[in-house]
């Protein structure tokens, strides 16, 4: 309780620090204003970078770049893997069949070759990590949703909608969905944080936000060759990301306590 | 003639839970359906509700047939008061909601204060979620949402058999008012046998699946005729 307690304020004061970017950030995140690598100082709490641009700006500005692509994308796996779930467990039979096998079929490429793949044939652009990361991991969702939907429609709700004359599709999203939001909230803290990863990862290897645009991910890129001379380039966005991440699983397991009881 | 049965069957695998019953039911009637559990009761109601396909047999609402098979006419028809008023109301609906909702399926008049007036609520649940009541409000609930179709035809699944004692008479005395208040008939499904005797004047015994035993309630209880009647009369009286 206490851990996600601490997670929910810290990603409220990461989600606020990055829409007040633009008031807060002291300079253009992109702007070359100094000396090449220099360690944090009053001028430059955060130091600068190889290029000397401002790392706290660019640090804000990323900020934005990392947690935008880990809502959009996990909104997506969420749409995708609720939907799906929800027709395979409300429906069962062929329709079931089919649709799981669609998600064996997606969970046995191991996903960051397959977005590695993807993204070094699409032009690599912010929009496309968000979607691309979003098409690769809506299937955790699906299952889960799909159980919930094999317990809940079974309720004696649901029969009594049907008897009143309810259609499908109201019962699926009216009477069995509000149902299941618990554990869907739940996956997609969990699926938030694997995605910022991701956009980490792929920034990182150069394949997913393109410079000059700061993120989290490829201010570390940018860190690698200096690791010796200015380690705070890789430290400071390094923390941020794990912070972020486990702040995300604290929340998510807080909300998995919660609805449990 | 508001409900003809004939000759319905529906089995589960190689269980025959419902095996060839007919019968029929006089608008303004009261049918007490009775059967220890297990007896094919409540497959009987979720098919004459259109929940279930029967495997063979007809059923005729009002005289037509083919124009009612389909569940959504049916439901204009026939609604369903459930046992377990626990679990037959949606925990994230409000009371207000989920009386609207069968108003908007079925375009029907009603409004949910007067519903909830009907069966002796105060207008203010509307806002309501169901934890917020207990079991015989949540019955009550169960009632204005049936009523709210505007059906002739109520089936009463056990609807007092979760309740306590007190509640259980209030519910059947509502139930009781409603009848000849709105000219509803009544299929009331129970085990219970004294229930059915003070709301029904007509009865059915089940039995594996079949109605060994049909008449007039007086008839049946005075001079049972099979001798699974006789037993479940002893096993109450």
């Amino acid at each position: 309780m206490q851990k996600s307690k601490f997670g929910a304020i810290v990603l409220l004061v990461f989600v606020i620090l990055a829409i007040a970017a633009p008031i807060i950030a002291p300079y253009d995140p992109s702007e070359i204003i100094e000396e090449e690598i220099q360690g944090p100082s009053l001028k430059h709490w955060f130091g600068t970078d190889d290029l000397g641009r401002d790392l706290f700006s660019r640090t804000l500005y990323g900020a934005r770049i990392s947690l935008t692509v880990g809502i959009v994308a996990v909104t997506i796996a969420i749409l995708i893997g609720t939907l799906l779930g929800a027709l395979s467990g409300y429906y069962g039979g062929l329709l079931d069949a089919l649709i799981m096998r669609f998600v064996d079929i997606m969970l046995a490429f191991p996903s960051i070759f397959l977005i590695l793949t993807i993204q070094v044939m699409l032009t690599p652009s912010i929009y496309n990590v968000m979607i691309v990361i979003g098409l690769t991991s809506w299937m955790g969702v699906a299952r889960l949703v799909r159980g919930e939907f094999l317990t809940l429609r079974e309720r004696q709700y649901v029969e009594a909608a049907r008897a009143i004359g309810c259609s499908d599709f109201r019962i699926i999203f009216r009477h069995i969905l509000p149902n299941a939001q618990a554990p869907i909230i739940v996956a997609a803290t969990l699926g938030m944080a694997g995605a910022i990863l991701t956009e980490s990862a792929l920034s990182f290897l150069g394949l997913g936000v393109q410079p000059p645009t700061a993120s989290w991910g490829n201010m570390l890129m940018d860190s690698q060759a200096y690791l010796m001379d200015a380690p705070w380039m890789a430290i400071i966005p390094g923390i941020l990301i794990l912070v972020t991440v486990l702040s995300l699983y604290f929340v998510g397991e807080g909300i998995r306590e919660i609805t449990k009881s | 003639m508001l409900l003809e049965v004939k000759n319905i069957s529906k089995s589960f695998g190689k269980v025959k839970a419902v095996d060839n019953v007919s019968f029929s039911v006089e608008e303004g009637d009261s049918v007490g359906l009775v059967g220890e559990s297990g007896s094919g009761k409540t497959t009987l109601a979720r098919i004459l509700l259109g929940l279930l396909k029967p495997d063979l047999g007809d059923l005729q609402f009002l005289g037509r047939d083919r124009s009612l098979t389909y569940p959504y006419n049916i439901s204009k028809i026939a609604q369903i008061v459930f046992q377990d008023p626990q679990n037959s109301l949606n925990p994230r609906m409000k009371i207000g909601e989920a009386l609207e909702e069968p108003i908007k399926i079925h375009k029907t008049n009603a409004k949910v204060a007067e519903l909830l007036e009907l069966v002796g609520l105060p207008k203010d649940y509307a806002n309501r979620y169901p934890n917020a009541l207990s079991g015989g409000e949540r019955q009550r609930v169960g009632i204005a949402r049936a009523l709210a179709v505007e059906p002739k035809f109520l089936i009463l699944d056990e609807p007092v058999s979760a309740l306590d004692l007190k509640t259980q008479v209030q519910i059947l005395n509502l139930l009781k008012d409603l009848k000849s208040k709105l000219n509803l008939t009544y299929l009331f499904i129970a085990h219970d046998l004294s229930v059915i005797k003070y709301l029904c004047n007509r009865i059915l015994v089940m039995y594996k699946g079949r109605i060994i035993e049909s008449g007039p309630a007086e008839l049946v209880f005075s001079s049972p005729a099979q001798d699974y009647t006789k037993r479940l009369l002893a096993s109450v009286l």
